[in-house]
């Protein structure tokens, strides 16, 4: 729901699908998971970046921001200058 | 830490499977709660929020197996569900799984034991130590590829190589033991001193044989067999102490080999006496030019090779021909891996029964595939709730698989005990048909070839089906309500008629050329009459043995009218060279008037026949041109000699040969020729035309030399015709001769049909088995084109209803249906003509008369094939003939 209301509901995702990618993700041992209580007092589990889970992250948010900028100035180019 | 991590959850995957999923579907659960909650607090109703939060999260059941499969592991987990699942659809319904289990029961089962037989045979290695490195040996010499080499230059061999570690040699030979209880015939084995330590074989009692024990002069020892030890010495441990009385000589013995050792090759016997060669009186063994029938083994040293050592022989044999030019010109040294002397000559057949076996087990998959085909049809919906449940076409497709894996590995399982039984039953049926048959039995090669076969058949008949069905789209398949509508499994049902077919007709032709073989082989004339003959031994008594060569003729001639008036007997005659499929002597001759040729392989050769006057009576071999030997024909007369039409057609072409003359190399004396009778096969009746040596040559036994004669008594074959029953006839015989001598022995007695039947008998095994795999093909292959051609009838009920209600006449249906089958059986045939057109070609060893493309076999069978296809089609057929529109039309 927070990825929805940050991307202004351009992306949109079945909450269920997310579990997977999850699971995925602390198998990979890029994310760690743990039991705790939430603000109201449910049982709710975190998921919380590791280390390595933070370097690939920056690694893919840098490769994702070079092929974003790389087609925004593919987009922005004026005709002359092709 | 990543591997770490990932362990840590395959752990978790495998071992705490229930908690994960528990934990699972926990986290889900506080998922929507938390969801619930706070739409609940934006004003919604419980019951709607609740609603919408499980909207919002999505395929619930999807999302939890996907991550089960996310966590890992899931592999195991799934599988033994599959298992479960499958185990229980299979027992649901009984009637298909026992079609599909016995059915491919069958095929695996077929596969199991050729392979067995196989393994058996031509993989496992022969039960000596290091037997890659033993081979057999025998000179070879321009009439004979493997004949027999001389004990002179034996020794010079084994002198002379660099390639051996050792070298050594065997002679087959019947001793009459005396002085034990009743006279008896025991099957002997001279050999030379090296001979059980180069094949790795201890005594299980006292030592072999010594250098020393080889020389001339050595006083008489002998090994006997753990059989003879039980038999007459009643296992009694100071054996090696007593004497065994042979021929009427005492040998001291000095071991006992052990009943577990097997030499199966054509130029061995297991014997029951083994003694050293130069203990065998005969006078020619110190010859170096003679061919008396030893044959030899011989152990390669370390990483020599077979060509390594046939080039070191070629220089052993060059100088000694260069040494003895009169005895050895032009004669090598065979050498053969002993695997190959024993077993070469099956694997074709085998190679052959293997492919075939392979083909039924091919149609038993595809029947099973198509039965398969035709149900998932009905289990459609089943796969479309799975589908829409969350399951991905991959998880349908294995569960798919693993049911018929389950049915191949319960189809393994039987077909291994059918494979057991059927060996057996099949190896005491005709014995005589395979080598090493005794060393034919289960083994962990075996096993597990029947494991993977199962496995691949398992997945190679669920593959299509599994895919095919797996495919169908939920939507459609639950809107019809399980019904109509499969025709996309039509194509591949139909190729599986036209696969099935084709693979039936390869094997029907292949077995059809077989029969043709066996059929064109007993028509063979094989220039005498086998029936009523009974071919046996006789050992005269020890006294005889050292008897004058005059004494011996009367004594023989005293036998055969003794033996002639027995009860049941009409003709006898004693034997003392080549007998016909039997044993095989030659003789060197040359023509009177030309010179003497340099060396023995420069002169003629032609196998000789010792017969005595009533040899003709007996084999009703025809007389040709003027006449067969008589009474008057004796040591005291003039040497004469008859011969066969292939020898007069040789030596004489074009002459009358009856009053020609030739000289024999053995005596140097000259003989005339007094008559000409047929051509006798000798060699085997498929193998006698393209012999090298195929002359023939009689000649009477009462003027055979003295020193000929005087080797007589301790063993001579007797041909006999008998009339009524061989049983009756042979008793007769026996008691005859037990009042002549008790200390006469009478042995190895055998009825001639049996030869020429033995002498077939790898052929017959072939044939037998291929017919059988052939006949079961054509069965899987009828009830396959049935089932389809009755599947797709059941399918088009209604549209055959409304056809007929539309007016088409029964006779139209009948047609429709017919055709639709007979254009999938013709396209298969033609298919499996090609096919066989090509692989026949590749048996071509086992036929004899009949051409691998044999237009009327082809043809025949090709018939015969479309006739069964369209019987079998012919009761759906009716069925749809018979359907009412009216029923047909209100069942939709």
């Amino acid at each position: 729901m927070r990825i929805e209301q940050i991307s202004g509901r351009a992306l949109l995702i079945e909450q269920g699908a997310l579990y997977p990618a999850l699971f995925r993700l602390v198998r990979q041992g890029l994310l760690t998971a743990s039991w705790g209580t939430s603000q109201n007092n449910r049982r709710a589990k975190f998921y919380e970046l590791t280390s390595a889970g933070r370097k690939r992250l920056d690694e893919e948010a840098a490769g994702w921001n070079r092929l974003a900028a790389a087609v925004a100035s593919a987009l922005a180019a004026l005709p002359e200058e092709i | 830490m990543k591997l770490l991590a990932y362990l840590r959850s395959l752990a978790d995957a495998l071992f705490h499977r229930s908690r994960i999923q528990g934990e699972i579907e926990e986290e889900f659960r506080s998922h929507i709660q938390y969801r619930v909650d706070d739409l609940e607090q934006s004003g919604l109703t419980r019951a709607e929020a609740e609603r919408r939060a499980r909207i919002e999260f999505g395929g619930y059941q999807r999302s939890r197996e996907e991550c089960r499969e996310a966590m890992g592991g899931h592999l195991i987990e799934t599988v033994a569900q599959d298992v479960r699942i499958g185990v229980r659809m299979l027992r649901r319904s009984p009637g298909f799984t026992a079609v599909a289990v016995l059915t491919l029961a069958l095929g695996i089962g077929g596969n199991t034991a050729i392979f067995s037989i196989v393994n058996g045979v031509l993989l496992n290695p022969l039960p000596f130590p290091q037997p890659d490195r033993l081979v057999a040996l025998g000179e070879s010499k321009p009439h004979f590829e493997n004949g027999s080499i001389s004990y002179p230059n034996f020794l010079d061999w084994q002198r002379g190589n660099h390639a051996f570690s050792s070298m050594a040699v065997s002679r087959g030979y019947g001793f009459s033991l005396t002085g034990r209880g009743d006279a008896e015939q025991v099957n002997a084995e001279f050999v030379s001193a090296d001979f059980f330590p180069l094949l790795g074989v201890n005594p299980i009692l006292g030592r072999t044989f010594t250098s020393a024990e080889e020389q001339a002069g050595a006083g008489p020892v002998a090994m006997i067999s753990e059989g003879l030890w039980r038999r007459k010495f009643n296992t009694a441990p100071d054996v090696l102490s007593k004497n065994v009385t042979l021929d009427g000589r005492d040998f001291t013995i000095v071991g006992v080999v052990p009943a577990g050792f097997h030499l199966r090759v054509p130029s061995f016997r297991e014997s029951d006496v083994y003694a050293p060669v130069r203990q065998w009186s005969n006078p020619l063994l110190m010859n170096r030019g003679a061919g008396l029938g030893i044959h030899g083994v011989g152990r390669l040293k370390p990483g020599v090779t077979v060509e390594q050592a046939r080039a070191d022989m070629d220089v052993v044999t060059r100088n000694l021909a260069a040494t003895f030019p009169d005895t050895d010109r032009g004669i090598g040294a065979s050498i053969a891996p002993l695997k190959e002397q024993m077993v070469g000559y099956v694997r074709p057949f085998l190679f052959v029964l293997l492919a075939a076996v392979g083909f039924v087990l091919l149609i038993a998959c595809v029947n099973v595939a198509s039965l398969l085909l035709a149900r998932s049809a009905t289990r459609r919906r089943e796969f479309a709730v799975r589908t829409a449940l969350g399951a991905s076409r991959g998880r349908i497709v294995r569960q798919l698989l693993t049911e018929s894996v389950l049915l191949g590995m319960a189809a393994g399982g039987i077909g291994l005990l059918m494979a057991i039984w059927g060996t057996r039953a099949a190896l005491k049926f005709l014995p005589a048909a395979l080598p090493r048959a005794e060393e034919i039995g289960l083994d962990f090669r075996v096993l597990a070839f029947t494991t993977v076969i199962s496995l691949i058949v398992g997945v190679l008949f669920g593959l299509v089906p599994a895919l095919r069905s797996s495919q169908s789209d939920p939507h459609t398949a639950l809107k019809e309500g399980g019904r109509g509508a499969s025709g996309g499994h039509h194509g591949a049902l139909s190729t599986f008629v036209v696969a099935e077919m084709a693979v039936a007709l390869v094997l029907l032709i292949g077995a059809g050329l077989m029969v043709r073989s066996l059929t064109r082989l007993w028509r063979v004339d094989p220039g005498f009459n086998p029936q009523g003959v009974l071919t046996l031994n006789v050992s005269m008594p020890p006294s005889m043995m050292k008897a004058p060569p005059d004494r011996i003729r009367a004594a023989f001639r005293e036998l055969d009218e003794k033996l002639g008036s027995a009860t049941g007997v009409t003709a006898v005659s004693q034997t003392w060279g080549a007998f016909p499929m039997g044993s095989d002597d030659e003789q060197l001759f040359w023509l009177d008037g030309h010179p003497k040729p340099a060396n023995e392989n420069d002169m003629n050769w032609a196998v000789d026949y010792l017969v005595e006057p009533d040899y003709l009576k007996v084999m009703e071999t025809q007389l040709k041109r003027g006449r067969f030997f008589t009474a008057q024909d004796n040591a005291h007369s003039p040497l004469v000699a008859v011969v066969d039409e292939v020898f007069a057609r040789q030596y004489f072409p074009d002459q009358n040969v009856i009053g020609k003359r030739i000289v024999l190399n053995n005596s140097g004396k000259t003989l005339e020729i007094v008559g000409v009778v047929a051509h006798v096969k000798q060699w085997g009746l498929d193998l006698d035309d393209t012999n090298t040596v195929r002359a023939q040559l009689y000649l009477p036994c009462m003027q055979m030399p003295d020193d000929f004669v005087a080797m007589t008594p301790a063993g001579s074959g007797v041909v006999v015709r008998y009339e009524g029953s061989m049983a009756a006839a042979f008793d007769s015989i026996r008691r005859t001769s037990k009042q002549m001598s008790s200390e006469q022995v009478i042995f190895g007695d055998q009825a001639m049909g049996g030869v020429i039947s033995d002498s077939m008998a790898t052929r017959r095994f072939a044939m037998i088995l291929l017919g059988a795999f052939a006949a079961l093909a054509l069965g899987l292959a009828s009830v396959g084109i049935y089932g389809v051609i009755a599947y797709v009838v059941g399918q088009r009920t209604q549209e055959i209803g409304i056809r007929m209600a539309l007016g088409a006449q029964q006779k139209d249906v009948l047609g429709l249906v017919l055709w639709q089958g007979t254009r999938l059986a013709l396209l298969g045939v033609v298919i499996g003509l090609g096919v066989a057109m090509v692989l026949t070609r590749l048996m071509t060893q086992l036929l004899y008369g009949v051409s691998a493309t044999d237009p009327a076999t082809f043809v025949g069978l090709a018939l015969m094939l479309t006739a069964i296809a369209v019987a079998a089609c012919c009761i759906p057929a009716r069925r749809a003939m018979r359907v009412d529109p009216v029923v047909a039309l209100r069942h939709e």
